[in-house]
Protein backbone atom coordinates (compact mmCIF):
# COMPACT_ATOMS: atom_id res chain seq x y z
CA UNK A 1 0.00 0.00 0.00
CA UNK A 2 1.35 3.39 -0.96
CA UNK A 3 1.93 6.09 1.65
CA UNK A 4 -0.69 8.42 0.05
CA UNK A 5 -3.33 5.66 0.11
CA UNK A 6 -2.57 4.92 3.75
CA UNK A 7 -2.96 8.62 4.65
CA UNK A 8 -6.29 8.77 2.77
CA UNK A 9 -7.64 5.69 4.62
CA UNK A 10 -6.46 7.12 7.94
CA UNK A 11 -8.16 10.44 7.18
CA UNK A 12 -11.41 8.71 6.18
CA UNK A 13 -11.36 6.65 9.39
CA UNK A 14 -10.88 9.80 11.48
CA UNK A 15 -13.69 11.56 9.65
CA UNK A 16 -15.95 8.52 10.12
CA UNK A 17 -15.19 8.51 13.87
CA UNK A 18 -15.94 12.24 14.20
CA UNK A 19 -19.13 11.77 12.17
CA UNK A 20 -20.27 8.84 14.32
CA UNK A 21 -19.56 10.76 17.52
CA UNK A 22 -21.47 13.79 16.24
CA UNK A 23 -24.36 11.55 15.23
CA UNK A 24 -24.44 9.87 18.62
CA UNK A 25 -24.17 13.06 20.63
CA UNK A 26 -26.61 15.05 18.51
CA UNK A 27 -30.07 14.79 20.03
CA UNK A 28 -28.81 12.84 23.02
CA UNK A 29 -28.27 15.74 25.34
CA UNK A 30 -30.88 16.70 27.92
CA UNK A 31 -33.01 19.62 26.78
CA UNK A 32 -32.06 22.90 28.44
CA UNK A 33 -34.50 25.79 28.64
CA UNK A 34 -33.69 29.41 29.35
CA UNK A 35 -34.60 31.15 32.57
CA UNK A 36 -37.13 33.92 32.02
CA UNK A 37 -35.49 37.13 33.21
CA UNK A 38 -38.14 39.60 34.28
CA UNK A 39 -37.60 43.28 33.59
CA UNK A 40 -38.29 46.19 35.90
CA UNK A 41 -42.07 46.42 36.22
CA UNK A 42 -42.09 49.90 34.64
CA UNK A 43 -40.62 48.41 31.44
CA UNK A 44 -43.81 46.47 30.66
CA UNK A 45 -46.30 48.23 28.40
CA UNK A 46 -49.31 46.44 29.91
CA UNK A 47 -49.02 47.81 33.46
CA UNK A 48 -51.62 49.03 35.95
CA UNK A 49 -51.36 50.37 39.52
CA UNK A 50 -54.26 50.44 41.96
CA UNK A 51 -54.21 50.89 45.74
CA UNK A 52 -50.39 50.84 45.68
CA UNK A 53 -50.36 47.43 43.96
CA UNK A 54 -48.81 47.31 40.48
CA UNK A 55 -49.47 44.40 38.12
CA UNK A 56 -47.89 43.99 34.68
CA UNK A 57 -48.58 41.23 32.18
CA UNK A 58 -46.74 39.93 29.12
CA UNK A 59 -48.43 37.24 26.97
CA UNK A 60 -46.03 34.87 25.20
CA UNK A 61 -47.34 34.91 21.64
CA UNK A 62 -44.04 34.92 19.76
CA UNK A 63 -43.14 31.39 18.63
CA UNK A 64 -39.40 31.89 19.11
CA UNK A 65 -39.92 33.25 22.62
CA UNK A 66 -42.17 30.30 23.51
CA UNK A 67 -39.61 27.78 22.23
CA UNK A 68 -36.81 29.53 24.09
CA UNK A 69 -38.54 29.44 27.48
CA UNK A 70 -40.83 26.40 27.14
CA UNK A 71 -39.21 24.21 24.48
CA UNK A 72 -42.38 24.17 22.35
CA UNK A 73 -44.78 26.60 20.74
CA UNK A 74 -47.49 26.59 23.40
CA UNK A 75 -50.00 28.50 21.27
CA UNK A 76 -49.88 25.64 18.72
CA UNK A 77 -51.44 23.54 21.52
CA UNK A 78 -53.94 26.30 22.37
CA UNK A 79 -52.08 27.18 25.55
CA UNK A 80 -51.38 30.79 26.41
CA UNK A 81 -48.51 31.48 28.81
CA UNK A 82 -48.92 34.85 30.46
CA UNK A 83 -46.03 36.33 32.43
CA UNK A 84 -47.15 38.29 35.48
CA UNK A 85 -45.19 40.68 37.69
CA UNK A 86 -46.79 42.19 40.79
CA UNK A 87 -45.20 44.74 43.09
CA UNK A 88 -46.44 46.20 46.33
CA UNK A 89 -45.52 49.89 46.24
CA UNK A 90 -47.07 50.60 49.62
CA UNK A 91 -45.56 50.74 53.09
CA UNK A 92 -48.29 49.22 55.23
CA UNK A 93 -50.61 46.93 53.25
CA UNK A 94 -49.92 43.35 52.17
CA UNK A 95 -51.58 41.66 49.20
CA UNK A 96 -52.16 38.03 48.28
CA UNK A 97 -51.75 36.91 44.71
CA UNK A 98 -52.28 33.50 43.15
CA UNK A 99 -52.97 32.00 39.72
CA UNK A 100 -56.56 31.32 40.80
CA UNK A 101 -57.14 35.11 40.89
CA UNK A 102 -56.70 35.34 37.11
CA UNK A 103 -59.67 34.83 34.77
CA UNK A 104 -59.44 35.16 31.01
CA UNK A 105 -62.68 35.92 29.22
CA UNK A 106 -63.76 36.83 25.73
CA UNK A 107 -63.63 40.57 25.10
CA UNK A 108 -66.75 42.77 25.18
CA UNK A 109 -68.24 40.62 27.90
CA UNK A 110 -67.86 42.00 31.39
CA UNK A 111 -65.82 39.63 33.48
CA UNK A 112 -68.33 39.57 36.34
CA UNK A 113 -71.02 38.51 33.87
CA UNK A 114 -69.00 35.78 32.22
CA UNK A 115 -70.79 32.49 32.14
CA UNK A 116 -68.81 29.38 32.94
CA UNK A 117 -68.24 28.39 29.31
CA UNK A 118 -67.09 31.89 28.41
CA UNK A 119 -64.42 31.90 31.07
CA UNK A 120 -61.00 30.45 30.47
CA UNK A 121 -59.59 29.43 33.81
CA UNK A 122 -55.90 29.18 34.56
CA UNK A 123 -54.52 25.74 33.99
CA UNK A 124 -51.89 24.05 36.11
CA UNK A 125 -48.74 22.76 34.45
CA UNK A 126 -50.24 19.30 34.44
CA UNK A 127 -52.97 20.02 31.90
CA UNK A 128 -50.66 21.87 29.58
CA UNK A 129 -48.00 19.26 29.83
CA UNK A 130 -50.41 16.43 29.18
CA UNK A 131 -50.53 17.82 25.65
CA UNK A 132 -46.83 18.14 25.11
CA UNK A 133 -45.96 15.01 27.04
CA UNK A 134 -48.28 12.68 25.17
CA UNK A 135 -45.52 10.55 23.71
CA UNK A 136 -46.24 6.99 22.65
CA UNK A 137 -43.28 4.71 22.53
CA UNK A 138 -42.75 2.17 19.81
CA UNK A 139 -39.99 -0.41 20.48
CA UNK A 140 -38.47 0.49 17.12
CA UNK A 141 -38.21 4.11 18.22
CA UNK A 142 -36.86 3.32 21.65
CA UNK A 143 -33.65 5.27 21.19
CA UNK A 144 -35.43 8.35 19.91
CA UNK A 145 -38.20 7.70 22.42
CA UNK A 146 -35.86 7.94 25.40
CA UNK A 147 -34.95 11.44 24.30
CA UNK A 148 -38.60 12.36 23.74
CA UNK A 149 -39.55 11.18 27.23
CA UNK A 150 -36.69 13.21 28.68
CA UNK A 151 -37.80 16.30 26.73
CA UNK A 152 -41.40 15.86 27.89
CA UNK A 153 -40.31 15.64 31.54
CA UNK A 154 -38.07 18.70 31.12
CA UNK A 155 -40.92 20.70 29.51
CA UNK A 156 -43.41 19.66 32.18
CA UNK A 157 -40.96 20.34 35.03
CA UNK A 158 -40.02 23.72 33.55
CA UNK A 159 -43.66 24.83 33.30
CA UNK A 160 -44.24 23.95 36.96
CA UNK A 161 -41.11 25.76 38.14
CA UNK A 162 -41.98 28.92 36.18
CA UNK A 163 -45.63 29.00 37.29
CA UNK A 164 -46.97 31.81 39.46
CA UNK A 165 -47.74 30.46 42.92
CA UNK A 166 -49.84 31.76 45.80
CA UNK A 167 -47.97 34.22 47.93
CA UNK A 168 -48.14 37.28 50.14
CA UNK A 169 -46.63 40.44 48.69
CA UNK A 170 -45.38 42.38 51.70
CA UNK A 171 -44.72 46.15 51.49
CA UNK A 172 -41.94 46.65 48.94
CA UNK A 173 -42.23 42.99 47.90
CA UNK A 174 -42.64 41.43 44.47
CA UNK A 175 -44.10 38.27 42.95
CA UNK A 176 -43.66 36.95 39.43
CA UNK A 177 -44.37 33.88 37.35
CA UNK A 178 -46.39 32.44 34.49
CA UNK A 179 -50.10 31.70 34.45
CA UNK A 180 -51.23 29.19 31.80
CA UNK A 181 -54.60 29.30 30.07
CA UNK A 182 -56.12 26.71 27.80
CA UNK A 183 -57.68 28.74 24.97
CA UNK A 184 -60.87 27.83 23.11
CA UNK A 185 -60.23 25.99 19.84
CA UNK A 186 -59.85 28.29 16.84
CA UNK A 187 -59.05 31.38 18.92
CA UNK A 188 -55.35 31.27 18.01
CA UNK A 189 -56.03 31.03 14.27
CA UNK A 190 -58.51 33.91 14.42
CA UNK A 191 -56.13 35.97 16.63
CA UNK A 192 -58.93 36.60 19.09
CA UNK A 193 -58.59 39.18 21.84
CA UNK A 194 -59.37 38.44 25.46
CA UNK A 195 -60.00 40.32 28.64
CA UNK A 196 -57.99 39.35 31.70
CA UNK A 197 -59.56 39.96 35.08
CA UNK A 198 -57.43 39.89 38.26
CA UNK A 199 -58.56 40.25 41.87
CA UNK A 200 -55.96 40.57 44.57
CA UNK A 201 -56.89 40.51 48.26
CA UNK A 202 -55.50 43.04 50.72
CA UNK A 203 -54.78 41.16 53.92
CA UNK A 204 -55.50 43.98 56.37
CA UNK A 205 -59.19 44.42 55.46
CA UNK A 206 -59.86 41.47 53.06
CA UNK A 207 -60.83 43.96 50.34
CA UNK A 208 -60.28 43.05 46.68
CA UNK A 209 -58.35 45.23 44.23
CA UNK A 210 -59.63 44.60 40.73
CA UNK A 211 -57.61 44.83 37.51
CA UNK A 212 -58.75 44.43 33.91
CA UNK A 213 -56.28 43.92 31.03
CA UNK A 214 -56.67 43.49 27.29
CA UNK A 215 -54.82 40.45 25.97
CA UNK A 216 -54.28 40.02 22.25
CA UNK A 217 -52.86 36.77 20.93
CA UNK A 218 -52.01 37.98 17.43
CA UNK A 219 -48.63 36.51 16.45
CA UNK B 1 -36.95 -41.08 21.36
CA UNK B 2 -40.21 -39.34 20.50
CA UNK B 3 -41.10 -39.08 24.18
CA UNK B 4 -37.74 -37.39 24.93
CA UNK B 5 -38.24 -34.92 22.06
CA UNK B 6 -41.75 -34.09 23.30
CA UNK B 7 -40.39 -33.56 26.85
CA UNK B 8 -37.73 -31.19 25.54
CA UNK B 9 -40.33 -29.19 23.59
CA UNK B 10 -42.53 -29.00 26.66
CA UNK B 11 -39.62 -27.75 28.78
CA UNK B 12 -38.82 -25.17 26.11
CA UNK B 13 -42.45 -24.01 26.17
CA UNK B 14 -42.28 -23.62 29.98
CA UNK B 15 -39.02 -21.68 29.82
CA UNK B 16 -40.40 -19.53 26.98
CA UNK B 17 -43.55 -18.86 28.97
CA UNK B 18 -41.62 -17.86 32.09
CA UNK B 19 -39.35 -15.63 29.98
CA UNK B 20 -42.39 -13.98 28.38
CA UNK B 21 -44.02 -13.33 31.76
CA UNK B 22 -40.72 -11.92 33.09
CA UNK B 23 -40.39 -9.66 30.06
CA UNK B 24 -43.98 -8.40 30.16
CA UNK B 25 -44.38 -8.00 33.91
CA UNK B 26 -43.66 -4.44 35.06
CA UNK B 27 -41.21 -3.69 37.85
CA UNK B 28 -41.59 -1.08 40.56
CA UNK B 29 -38.55 0.91 41.58
CA UNK B 30 -38.80 2.81 44.86
CA UNK B 31 -36.43 5.70 45.48
CA UNK B 32 -36.09 6.09 49.25
CA UNK B 33 -35.15 9.27 51.08
CA UNK B 34 -31.96 9.05 53.18
CA UNK B 35 -32.57 8.32 56.87
CA UNK B 36 -30.98 11.41 58.44
CA UNK B 37 -31.12 14.66 56.51
CA UNK B 38 -29.66 17.58 58.40
CA UNK B 39 -31.02 21.01 57.51
CA UNK B 40 -29.03 24.03 58.72
CA UNK B 41 -31.30 26.60 60.31
CA UNK B 42 -29.57 29.83 61.34
CA UNK B 43 -29.76 30.53 65.09
CA UNK B 44 -32.49 33.07 65.83
CA UNK B 45 -35.03 33.99 68.46
CA UNK B 46 -38.18 31.90 68.17
CA UNK B 47 -41.38 33.58 67.05
CA UNK B 48 -43.46 33.93 70.24
CA UNK B 49 -46.53 32.10 68.97
CA UNK B 50 -48.25 28.90 69.94
CA UNK B 51 -48.82 27.15 66.62
CA UNK B 52 -50.77 24.10 65.58
CA UNK B 53 -49.01 22.39 62.69
CA UNK B 54 -51.44 20.44 60.53
CA UNK B 55 -49.96 17.51 58.70
CA UNK B 56 -52.72 16.43 56.37
CA UNK B 57 -53.20 13.04 54.74
CA UNK B 58 -52.41 14.74 51.43
CA UNK B 59 -48.98 15.80 52.67
CA UNK B 60 -48.19 12.49 54.36
CA UNK B 61 -49.09 10.59 51.17
CA UNK B 62 -47.16 12.90 48.83
CA UNK B 63 -45.04 11.10 46.28
CA UNK B 64 -43.50 11.42 42.84
CA UNK B 65 -44.65 8.70 40.44
CA UNK B 66 -43.73 7.93 36.86
CA UNK B 67 -44.98 5.03 34.79
CA UNK B 68 -43.08 4.01 31.70
CA UNK B 69 -43.63 0.94 29.53
CA UNK B 70 -45.14 -1.07 32.40
CA UNK B 71 -42.49 -0.02 34.91
CA UNK B 72 -43.27 2.17 37.90
CA UNK B 73 -40.84 4.59 39.52
CA UNK B 74 -41.97 5.85 42.91
CA UNK B 75 -40.42 8.40 45.24
CA UNK B 76 -42.40 8.46 48.51
CA UNK B 77 -41.85 11.92 50.03
CA UNK B 78 -44.74 12.31 52.47
CA UNK B 79 -42.92 11.08 55.59
CA UNK B 80 -39.74 13.08 55.01
CA UNK B 81 -41.76 16.23 54.20
CA UNK B 82 -43.91 15.84 57.33
CA UNK B 83 -40.90 15.13 59.59
CA UNK B 84 -39.04 18.18 58.37
CA UNK B 85 -42.14 20.39 58.51
CA UNK B 86 -42.38 19.52 62.22
CA UNK B 87 -38.63 19.96 62.86
CA UNK B 88 -38.62 23.34 61.11
CA UNK B 89 -41.73 24.53 62.96
CA UNK B 90 -40.14 23.65 66.31
CA UNK B 91 -37.10 25.73 65.32
CA UNK B 92 -39.32 28.66 64.36
CA UNK B 93 -42.07 28.93 66.96
CA UNK B 94 -42.04 28.98 70.76
CA UNK B 95 -44.70 26.25 71.01
CA UNK B 96 -45.82 23.70 68.43
CA UNK B 97 -48.52 21.08 68.60
CA UNK B 98 -48.90 18.64 65.75
CA UNK B 99 -52.26 17.57 64.36
CA UNK B 100 -51.83 14.60 62.07
CA UNK B 101 -55.42 14.00 61.20
CA UNK B 102 -56.91 15.76 58.21
CA UNK B 103 -58.87 18.55 59.83
CA UNK B 104 -58.43 21.39 57.36
CA UNK B 105 -61.13 24.05 57.53
CA UNK B 106 -61.67 24.25 61.29
CA UNK B 107 -60.10 26.81 63.59
CA UNK B 108 -57.54 25.67 66.18
CA UNK B 109 -58.63 25.37 69.79
CA UNK B 110 -55.52 25.89 71.95
CA UNK B 111 -53.16 27.83 69.71
CA UNK B 112 -52.55 31.37 68.45
CA UNK B 113 -52.29 30.22 64.86
CA UNK B 114 -52.42 27.26 62.49
CA UNK B 115 -49.64 26.43 60.06
CA UNK B 116 -50.63 24.30 57.09
CA UNK B 117 -48.09 22.94 54.59
CA UNK B 118 -49.77 21.82 51.36
CA UNK B 119 -47.99 20.01 48.53
CA UNK B 120 -48.83 21.84 45.29
CA UNK B 121 -46.64 19.92 42.83
CA UNK B 122 -43.90 17.32 42.71
CA UNK B 123 -42.05 17.23 39.40
CA UNK B 124 -38.91 15.44 38.31
CA UNK B 125 -37.19 15.83 34.96
CA UNK B 126 -35.21 12.91 33.53
CA UNK B 127 -31.92 13.25 31.70
CA UNK B 128 -31.66 11.97 28.13
CA UNK B 129 -28.67 9.84 29.17
CA UNK B 130 -27.24 8.52 32.45
CA UNK B 131 -25.09 11.67 32.64
CA UNK B 132 -28.04 13.91 31.83
CA UNK B 133 -29.25 16.28 34.54
CA UNK B 134 -32.35 15.33 36.49
CA UNK B 135 -34.11 17.96 38.61
CA UNK B 136 -36.53 17.13 41.42
CA UNK B 137 -38.77 20.04 42.46
CA UNK B 138 -41.28 20.05 45.28
CA UNK B 139 -43.66 23.01 45.46
CA UNK B 140 -44.98 23.48 49.01
CA UNK B 141 -47.57 26.10 49.97
CA UNK B 142 -47.41 27.36 53.57
CA UNK B 143 -50.51 29.02 55.02
CA UNK B 144 -50.71 30.62 58.46
CA UNK B 145 -54.16 31.47 59.82
CA UNK B 146 -55.02 33.15 63.13
CA UNK B 147 -57.17 31.69 65.91
CA UNK B 148 -60.30 32.86 64.05
CA UNK B 149 -59.27 31.01 60.90
CA UNK B 150 -58.42 34.27 59.07
CA UNK B 151 -55.50 34.23 56.65
CA UNK B 152 -52.42 35.94 58.09
CA UNK B 153 -49.77 34.94 55.58
CA UNK B 154 -49.25 32.55 52.66
CA UNK B 155 -46.20 31.71 50.58
CA UNK B 156 -45.25 28.98 48.17
CA UNK B 157 -41.72 27.62 48.24
CA UNK B 158 -39.97 25.58 45.57
CA UNK B 159 -37.23 23.21 46.70
CA UNK B 160 -34.89 21.63 44.15
CA UNK B 161 -32.43 18.74 44.06
CA UNK B 162 -30.22 18.29 41.01
CA UNK B 163 -28.27 15.12 40.17
CA UNK B 164 -27.28 13.07 37.15
CA UNK B 165 -30.04 10.63 36.16
CA UNK B 166 -27.61 7.77 36.75
CA UNK B 167 -27.16 4.37 35.18
CA UNK B 168 -28.48 0.99 36.31
CA UNK B 169 -25.97 0.95 39.20
CA UNK B 170 -26.21 4.57 40.36
CA UNK B 171 -29.79 5.75 39.74
CA UNK B 172 -30.98 4.82 43.25
CA UNK B 173 -28.16 6.54 45.13
CA UNK B 174 -28.39 9.58 42.83
CA UNK B 175 -32.13 9.84 43.51
CA UNK B 176 -31.47 9.57 47.25
CA UNK B 177 -28.90 12.41 47.06
CA UNK B 178 -31.40 14.37 44.99
CA UNK B 179 -34.09 14.04 47.71
CA UNK B 180 -31.60 15.18 50.35
CA UNK B 181 -30.62 18.27 48.33
CA UNK B 182 -34.30 19.08 47.66
CA UNK B 183 -35.27 18.79 51.37
CA UNK B 184 -32.41 21.07 52.44
CA UNK B 185 -33.28 23.66 49.80
CA UNK B 186 -37.03 23.50 50.50
CA UNK B 187 -36.83 23.86 54.27
CA UNK B 188 -34.01 26.42 54.36
CA UNK B 189 -36.08 28.61 52.01
CA UNK B 190 -39.28 27.95 53.99
CA UNK B 191 -37.57 28.85 57.28
CA UNK B 192 -36.30 32.09 55.77
CA UNK B 193 -39.70 33.00 54.33
CA UNK B 194 -41.57 32.40 57.60
CA UNK B 195 -39.01 34.04 59.87
CA UNK B 196 -38.83 37.16 57.64
CA UNK B 197 -42.59 37.60 57.26
CA UNK B 198 -43.74 40.98 58.65
CA UNK B 199 -47.33 39.67 58.65
CA UNK B 200 -46.45 36.82 61.06
CA UNK B 201 -44.45 39.13 63.34
CA UNK B 202 -47.38 41.54 63.28
CA UNK B 203 -49.59 38.76 64.66
CA UNK B 204 -47.26 38.35 67.66
CA UNK B 205 -47.92 42.00 68.60
CA UNK B 206 -51.69 41.59 68.59
CA UNK B 207 -53.51 41.04 71.91
CA UNK B 208 -54.40 37.40 72.47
Amino acid sequence: MSFAKSVRINLLCNLACVGALSFLSFGCTTMELSEYKAEQIEQYSNLQTKNELSIAIHPIVDEAESKKYFGVSLLDSNILALFVVAENKGTSSSFVISKEDFVLGRRNILSDKLSRDQRVGPEGGGTAVAVTGAVLISPLLLFVGAKMISDATVIKHNMTVKELTRKTISPGGRAEGFVYFELPKGSVASAESFSLSVDSMRLQDRSLTHFEFDVGIKR
Amino acid sequence: MNITKENSRQKLRYVGGILLVWLLAGCTTVYEAPANISVNYPPADKIPLSVELRLTDELRAAQWLRESMGDKFVMPLGVVLSDHAEAMSRQLFSKVTVAKENVSGSAPVHSDATLLPKPVAIERSIGATAFGESILTVVLEWTLTDSNGQLVWVDTIKGQGIENSGNVFTHRSNASDQIEAMIKDLFEKSYKAISNSPEIWSLTRQPR
